[in-house]
């Protein structure tokens, strides 16, 4: 079921902050909930933020609560170091076919035939192949995290239980809700474990960076030019869902090589129908429940290895 | 010989101003074509020569005088992606200099001085080796250790990375050569640069300097008893960090990497990663070594190391510059560290013995040795 809410997806606010305006825009007014969970120990720090909006904020401190109860509750806490363990020998495995994956597509995509039909039937099954693992690895992973939560559903737990009535109080009385970046997996482990999502559904959010990508539907982690590694694009989990239909690429400017059209073609055909929108400084896109708008200079990926701006729908 | 070179000696013996005209014209010099560098040289000279210290090819050639004229010229063939430094010798009859070439603006700069620098193509100086604007910086503190190993006193500087924070624990790196690393090869802009890209964790940068260089680093039991013992624990006293040996690591380049082996295997639990730049591991395996007197503490060390290696740490990345003798020495070591189990990684590079090569291979040595959380954060 598609949220009735309005979502707003920003790229990075650290030189050019653009949340205020977005919010006077949307007529988001009254008190906020902020979400800064990825940036870890640094949750409490928002004077940056609140002096740009210009109102205090209420932060849910999800990445204390978290905390508080991993250090009281061992078992689960164990559960929990298990899963990840798990999860990390299925992405080593993912990682592997993923190479090989890859290697075979960027081959294809930079040879020139007389017969390009043949050629370009290829590239579409390759590219396929490697879209049917991302698939494979989702169905992977979301079984492990179904096996932890058979065993240890969040919601049953007392303090986790607590913790959610606490979060809901304290929702019902903001406007809106504000998702800052930050390490993306501390943030979707506090909200996947903590149980978000019912509780965001519905209300105003605006997010940016690690926070945009939560969000989303599927959450890509990517870099082209990593000091280690050939920088292949993968897939990380799923995330909330609230936005859908799209890859959120923060930092896309300075994270991807934009002018190889090879590159831009591959992401942007291997995530297809979902679109790949480019969040830079200063750009981002909303959703209204129904279609996605740009903000400022958004920009999305297409296949044909363009970045081309986005257009109101 | 470059085109626009040949063009000019075609027309016959060039004229003063037809020099001037050429030399306006295709500076700045060597001049760069394909594979080749031809440098040029004006001036009333006897002789000229291109000074180098490039491994395995003549330590000097000969500039070719255009006969009747102050125009002299080489041409010599070079690698792509290839940096040399060099100098040129000039005899004037009445004196010999060596100077760098006036026809280069490209210097590099190092404790002895500075020297010209041909970089062909392919090369460009790294952009994280630049200061950036939008980089968090990190600060340096200072402190001193009356250090009885050494029996002199001892002057630490500390990086501390932006947004650091007492409540959390960092890796460390000591360095050897602190304040040459920091002027010559541009240390804290680069760790700076590194951690605000998320290409390596924030991290407490120890710089320590020598007293007695070629003594202190000739793998003298008394510096490492000074680092593992002294300065270790001083700054463990002042700064939160990490206590397993994993997150702990000792570097330095040419006596530094030897300063750096020896104190990891006379300490094995007390670093478990090392970056050894262009080491000065002389041994010997058949008669006396021809590296100076310098040298023979390196060689004493270098040999029982080779005959007892132990386990000095867990993870070594080593770099060497193919223009340099050391690179003999550096290749050998490198099957004798994965024979006994180390994780090792050794990169060659077309440089020779200097800060700017060392401080070119630090992005790939620490975002190996210490890999950071570049994937998983978007702020």
């Amino acid at each position: 079921m598609q949220p009735l809410t309005s979502v707003t997806l920003l790229g990075p606010q650290r030189h050019q902050p653009m949340v205020n305006e977005v919010l006077e825009e949307r007529g988001i007014e009254g008190r906020l909930a902020v979400i800064t969970g990825g940036w870890e120990e640094r949750e409490d720090e928002v004077d940056d933020l609140e002096s740009h909006l210009g109102r205090p904020t209420l932060n849910l401190h999800l990445y204390r609560r978290f905390q508080e109860v991993i250090s009281s509750e061992k078992a689960f806490s164990q559960a929990i170091i298990d899963r990840n363990d798990r999860l990390r020998i299925a992405q080593t495995l993912y990682r592997r076919r993923l190479r090989l994956g890859l290697e075979s597509v960027r081959n294809l995509y930079g040879l020139t035939l007389p017969r390009m039909d043949l050629l370009i039937a290829e590239r579409t099954d390759a590219l396929r192949a490697v879209s049917d693992l991302d698939h494979h690895y989702l169905t992977q992973i979301r079984g492990i995290h179904q096996a932890f939560m058979d065993l240890w559903d969040p919601t049953l737990n007392p303090m986790i239980a607590e913790i959610r009535v606490q979060l809901k109080e304290e929702l019902e009385g903001c406007a809106g809700v504000l998702i800052a970046g930050g390490n993306v997996s501390v943030l979707l482990d506090q909200l996947h474990l903590l149980q978000l999502r019912p509780l965001l559904a519905n209300r105003p959010i605006v997010a940016w960076s690690a926070g945009a990508m939560v969000i989303t539907d599927r959450i890509v982690l990517f870099h082209d030019n990593p000091p280690q590694g050939r920088g292949d694009p993968e897939i990380y989990d799923d995330g909330l869902r609230l936005a859908p239909r799209l890859v959120a690429l923060p930092h896309a400017k300075y994270r991807l090589k934009l002018t190889d059209e090879r590159r831009v073609g591959i992401l942007a055909g291997r995530f297809a129908p979902a679109s790949c929108v480019a969040l830079d400084e200063g750009s981002g896109v909303h959703w209204d429940g129904f279609h996605w708008t740009p903000i400022g200079a958004a920009r999305h990926l297409e296949r044909d290895g363009q970045v081309s701006e986005m257009v109101h729908a | 010989m470059a085109p626009a070179l040949r063009d000019l000696l075609a027309k016959g013996k060039p004229k003063p101003d037809a020099i001037e005209d050429f030399i306006g014209e295709n500076g700045p010099f060597p001049i760069l074509d394909g594979g080749r560098a031809t440098f040029v040289f004006v001036g009333p000279a006897k002789e000229v020569r291109w000074q180098h210290w490039i491994f395995g090819l003549p330590t000097s050639q000969e500039f070719n005088r255009v006969e009747g004229t102050d125009l002299w010229h080489l041409t010599v063939e070079l690698r792509r992606n290839s940096r040399i430094e060099y100098k040129l010798l000039v005899d004037y009859g009445d004196q010999r200099v060596l100077v760098r070439d006036p026809l280069n603006p490209l210097r590099a700069v190092d404790p002895y001085g500075a020297n010209s620098v041909c970089a062909t193509t392919g090369y460009s100086r790294p952009e994280w080796t630049w200061p950036s604007e939008t980089t968090r910086a990190g600060r340096m503190e200072t402190f001193t250790i009356e250090s009885e190993a050494l029996g002199e006193t001892k002057y630490i500087q500390v990086y501390r990375p932006a947004r650091f924070r007492p409540t959390c624990r960092y890796p460390l790196l000591v360095v050897h050569d602190g304040t040459d690393y920091q002027r010559f090869s541009a240390f804290k802009i680069v760790l700076d640069n590194l951690i605000h890209r998320l290409e390596i964790p924030p991290m407490i940068v120890v710089f320590t300097d020598p007293g007695d260089r070629l003594h202190e680093y000739a793998a003298d039991p008394r510096h490492a008893k000074h680092i593992v013992e002294e300065v270790v624990p001083a700054v463990e006293e002042r700064y939160p960090l990490e206590e397993r040996a994993l997150s702990r690591c000792i570097m330095g380049a040419s006596f530094g990497g030897v300063a750096s082996l020896s104190t990891a295997w006379r300490y094995p639990d007390a670093f478990g990663k090392l970056l050894l730049q262009s080491g000065s591991f002389a041994f010997t395996d058949i008669g006396h070594h021809e590296r100076g007197p310098a040298f023979d503490p390196v060689v004493e060390f270098m040999n029982e190391f080779r005959g007892k290696p132990g386990r000095p740490a867990e993870q070594i990345y080593m770099s060497c510059g193919v223009y340099e003798s050391l690179i003999y020495e550096n290749r050998s070591l490198f099957p004798l560290l994965q024979d006994i189990g180390i994780s090792v990684r050794f990169e060659e590079a077309r440089d020779g013995h200097n800060w700017e090569n060392w401080r070119d291979r630090l992005r790939g040595a620490l975002s190996w040795l210490f890999p950071g959380p570049l994937w998983m954060v978007y702020e």
